[in-house]
């Protein structure tokens, strides 16, 4: 077919070009003549996006005349991409028999959306609940993403990024207005929030992933260059810099009115949240409900929809019976309860975002010295008695491992044993009625181009067992191998998955003491560097959907988070290569570090996957026809309501 | 009457600061508050540590802390909310009027069903009446309070399309509120309405079998007086216990119905404190749950004298 195309062009230019030489001969006077004609041609070649490029032709003609020809070429250019792209991940199946929705209780243009437990947010830059007014665009970010991931300006008119990635000048739309009167978005604003925000200058922001602000800024001052235009240092350059750290979807820090802050002062902006996107708050109570209402005139969309409500509902059975009654028109459900909601008439809807569940084998604090300081970490201490998933790099014969075996190869034999243990697929079809997909390697989905299925440890209970009988584990007279305690987290869908996990250890002869409680029991262990129990989470690595190229696992897996959160493993080299990844300027470098990453983890196992899932919502298509929303790079299931088309 | 007073209410404020002790002390013990502050991972350096610490007192002795505390506390300032960054008494006082409207209305309608058919199984002991009344009672008893919700919730919401399914109805006509409450009123009140009925039958049954009563029946008076005056008075001791506490109960927030029904009341809030370890938020809640049950408790004691003449306080 290409080739077809690009024959049609040539003749296209070759009856042109003969034309003219046809005009040339006839011509009684010799004479240089400069014609300009206009053809639109396509060029094919190896395709990845397609531009419009204007293109001056200089022709020479065989008589005396020159022909200057001024063509539209549509060039599909081979162009490389920034950054890898983000993919689609896999969505619940639409039953063959579907009903129909019941009719909707919101008002006409209003809609209705439950909320979880909280429905909470703060005007504060840098307060750890603002993404929820981010997220239903009340205000807004510089930068967002389109629907494929992109990148593109929200109140960023144009940006220049230096050379040297040493910063960022960004230049704001004029005339974007802050809500309730409180004036212009002015690059004083920027500043300010992102100054608010960032750990790095503000100890006591609270704001949601500090550690990439940190990373980002350091402790560097963002300012205002004059009233539109604003200049963000660099510290550590971040591939992700437009899409997850300045982007909506992304870090959440959004820009709200100094001048309120100013005016008003703390308690009124912690209240008051004044933004600039195409929602204005107009109801609100925390943890209740939250009514935002459409702006008139915005500088980006105005919306179709002319009132949202937020309402909270905490348990999920509760929300499905709203959405069956009307009540509600758009819900997350479980996942479970999905196929069933749909045939029942609700639509599935979703911003493209995932998310993983693990298993930290917690307790491999591998570093000794500290990242950064390089101070000693006393990690001996934590591990007092041999383990068998935990491995020490110092003291190859701790716990005496069979001959010729060190003790960090028999642990990994052991974690690796138990990844090939759990029937992800079994998992994925029971729990999550096939909507779920299995996950063998930390913060690497399989759906992405560039999953190896070399890396996948596939259910073998024979080959688990095998390899605890090397790494000298046999069963004893009770069918035991080893006791081993598990955490397992109340919530998420983690509780569901640990206690199927908890079954298929059991099977391999592994008698696992499960304990399921609230993450904040586990969590002052997680603190403290203590926790030696393995234990199932949805933490740390960024969503399935990402690209690959993005650097991930970097603060909360080695001793940079020391006195914060981690997942109870420290490795050095999960740092290094978050900082290698950062650094590295070129996308087929950045997924060659990240091939080597995941080769890491496969082989050495510090954490493991379960299952992957999408994170959607339904929603009463009686009332709601579309909702196109821009990718979300994080775990957010809708997002944008401006976007939202009703019936 | 005055002694009782002082040493009743004495015995309160011991119990308030042995309630506060063992809050303040399980808040801390369970992670170093200063944990709160300091965001998934990256590095904190000591120094923003031990000025995050100085901010919020933690740097000084533990018991210092807590007589700190203590002394706000009494003082009316509960602090302010870790994740909220507001102060604890707005964050209460914001979600007190919803649940005192809950707990007020399930209090009224467990006590003002389950007395009178206590008295009446009591009455009519041995027929049918008596026999469903004690059946509602078992079945009020065993039935999980968020089961009886869900159920209802798709009984009467979603088959029926009789009430609604979640929320107070704020902003809503008299009557659609009025529906918003059938729900969370049934379920919150048909627990206690049992254990009233339970209690008042047997009350009932031990009066009514007493030398007294039946000396007065002996002398020829009405069975009307005999039940409302001489019986039930006496009989209403155990179930005005139940009820002044059961309100200070309620009044301290129904948490499992607050979350089925997505109740934006004080008991959601309190849970959600213990789940992200707002320890100025559990420790606030705490100690105005503690002194309200004090009071009730307080106020208990002091209706037994009215309800009956043969109790005096000296």
């Amino acid at each position: 077919m290409h080739i077809k195309r690009f024959n049609k062009a040539f003749a296209l230019l070759a009856i042109t070009a003969m034309a003219a030489a046809a005009v040339a001969a006839c011509s009684s006077d010799p004479e240089t003549i400069v014609q300009t004609v206009l053809v639109e041609s396509t060029v094919e070649v190896q395709v990845d996006r397609t531009v419009e490029v204007p293109v001056e032709v200089e022709k020479e003609v065989p008589v005396d005349r020159t022909v200057v020809v001024q063509q539209t070429v549509v060039v599909e250019a081979t162009a490389e991409p920034e950054e890898e792209t983000f993919f689609g991940l896999p969505l619940p199946v639409i039953p063959d028999d579907v009903g129909e929705a019941p009719s909707p209780q919101s008002g006409s243009g209003e809609v209705v959306i439950r909320a979880g437990l909280e429905v909470r947010g703060s005007g504060v830059p840098g307060d750890s609940s603002g993404g929820m007014f981010t997220a239903q665009s009340v205000t807004e970010k510089l930068f967002m993403t389109d629907k494929g991931g992109n990148a593109v300006g929200m109140v960023a008119e144009s940006w220049e990024l230096a050379s040297d990635l040493s910063k960022l000048t960004v230049k704001l739309k004029e005339g974007v207005q802050f809500h309730k009167g409180y004036g212009e978005l002015t690059a004083a604003d920027v500043a300010w929030a992102i100054n608010m925000g960032n750990p790095g200058r503000n100890p006591e922001s609270a704001t949601d992933g500090g550690s990439n602000w940190i990373s980002f800024i350091g402790d560097q001052e963002v300012i205002a260059v004059d009233t539109y235009t604003v200049e963000i240092p660099i510290a550590t350059f971040d591939p992700r810099w437009a899409t997850f750290i300045l982007g909506q979807s992304g870090l959440a820090l959004s820009i709200t009115s100094k001048n309120a802050w100013d005016t008003e002062g703390e308690t009124f902006v912690r209240d008051n949240v004044i933004g600039t996107g195409p929602f204005e708050v107009t109801g609100y109570s925390r943890d209740d409900f939250l009514e935002i209402t459409a702006v008139a005139n915005h500088h980006r969309v105005t919306p179709e929809v002319s009132k949202v409500t937020y309402q909270a509902i905490p348990d999920d059975a509760v929300a499905e019976a709203a959405l069956q009654t009307g009540a509600v028109d758009v819900s997350e459900v479980s996942l479970r309860n999905m196929t069933g909601l749909q045939a029942a008439g609700f639509q599935v809807v979703g911003a493209g975002a995932g998310s993983f569940h693990s298993i930290s084998f917690s307790g491999n604090y591998w570093e000794r010295t500290h990242y950064i300081t390089g101070e000693d970490l006393g990690t001996n201490f934590t591990v007092r008695h041999a383990l068998p998933w935990v491995g020490d790099p110092e003291r190859d014969d701790f716990g005496n491992p069979p001959d010729g075996m060190t003790n960090m190869e028999r642990a990994r034999l052991v974690r690796t044993a138990l990844s090939h243990a759990i029937d992800r697929e079994l998992i994925a079809e029971v729990l999550f009625a096939g909507a779920a997909w299995p996950n063998y390697v930390y913060g690497a989905d399989i759906n992405n181009p560039n999953w190896q299925d070399k890396w996948a440890t596939k259910y073998d209970p024979a080959l688990a067992e095998s390899l605890l009988d090397q790494a000298g584990y046999p069963r004893d007279g009770d069918g035991i191998r080893f006791e081993m305690p598990f955490f397992i987290r109340i919530g998420r869908g983690d509780e569901e998955i640990g206690t199927a996990v908890v079954g298929m250890w059991r099977e391999i002869g592994i008698d696992v003491q499960d304990w399921k409680a609230q993450y904040q029991t586990y969590r002052p262990n997680l603190i403290g560097r203590t926790a030696t129990a393995p234990w199932i989470h949805s933490a740390g690595a960024e969503s399935p959907q990402a690209p690959w190229d993005w650097p991930v696992m970097g603060n909360s897996e080695c001793s940079r988070g020391r006195g914060g959160f981690n997942i109870a493993i420290e490795i050095r080299e999960l740092c290094q290569f978050f900082d290698d990844m950062s650094a590295e300027g070129d996308v087929a470098a950045r997924n060659e570090l990240r091939n080597a990453n995941v080769e890491f983890l496969a082989h050495w196992m510090p954490v493991i996957g379960t299952v992957a899932r999408p994170n959607v919502a339904l929603v009463n298509p009686n009332k709601i026809a579309s909702w196109d929303m821009p990718l979300s790079v994080r775990e957010a299931a809708t997002h944008h309501p401006e976007f939202i088309k009703l019936k | 009457m005055r002694n009782f007073l002082a040493r009743r209410l004495l015995f309160a404020f011991i119990s308030l600061v042995v309630a506060s002790m063992a809050v303040f002390g399980l808040a801390h013990a369970k992670e170093d508050p200063i944990n709160l502050f300091i965001q998934p991972g990256y590095f904190v350096s000591p120094e923003t540590l031990e000025a995050l610490k100085a901010k919020w007192g933690l740097d000084k002795p533990l018991v210092t802390q807590y007589l700190t505390w203590l002394g706000n506390m009494l003082r009316g300032d509960l602090g302010d909310s870790v994740q909220q960054q507001r102060p604890v008494t707005t964050i209460v006082f914001e979600k007190w009027g919803a649940t005192a409207q809950l707990a007020l209305v399930a209090w009224a309608f467990g006590t003002f069903t389950g007395i009178p058919l206590g008295i009446v199984s009591a009455l009519r002991r041995g027929s049918a009446v008596d026999y469903l009344a004690r059946a509602i009672a078992l079945l009020g008893q065993s039935l999980p309070a968020f089961w009886v919700g869900l159920v209802g919730i798709w009984v009467f919401a979603v088959y029926l399309g009789w009430l609604p399914v979640f929320g107070r109805g704020a902003g809503e006509p008299f009557f659609d509120q009025v529906k918003h409450f059938v729900l969370p009123t049934l379920v919150l009140g048909w627990g206690p309405m049992a254990g009233y009925l339970r209690i008042t039958r047997s009350a009932m049954l031990e009066v009514l079998d007493s030398e007294y009563i039946k000396l007065a029946r002996a002398k020829g008076v009405s069975n009307t007086m005999v039940v409302w005056k001489h019986a039930l008075r006496n009989a209403l001791i155990q179930p005005l216990t139940v009820a002044t506490l059961l309100l200070a109960g309620f009044m301290d927030g129904a948490v499992l119905v607050e979350v089925i029904f997505a109740w934006p009341g004080v008991g959601r809030i309190a849970v959600e404190a213990v789940n992200q370890n707002d320890f100025m938020l559990i420790t606030g809640t705490v100690f105005i749950f503690t002194f309200l049950y004090l009071f009730m408790s307080l106020v208990a004691d002091l209706l037994y004298t009215i309800v009956d003449p043969r109790i005096r306080y000296s």
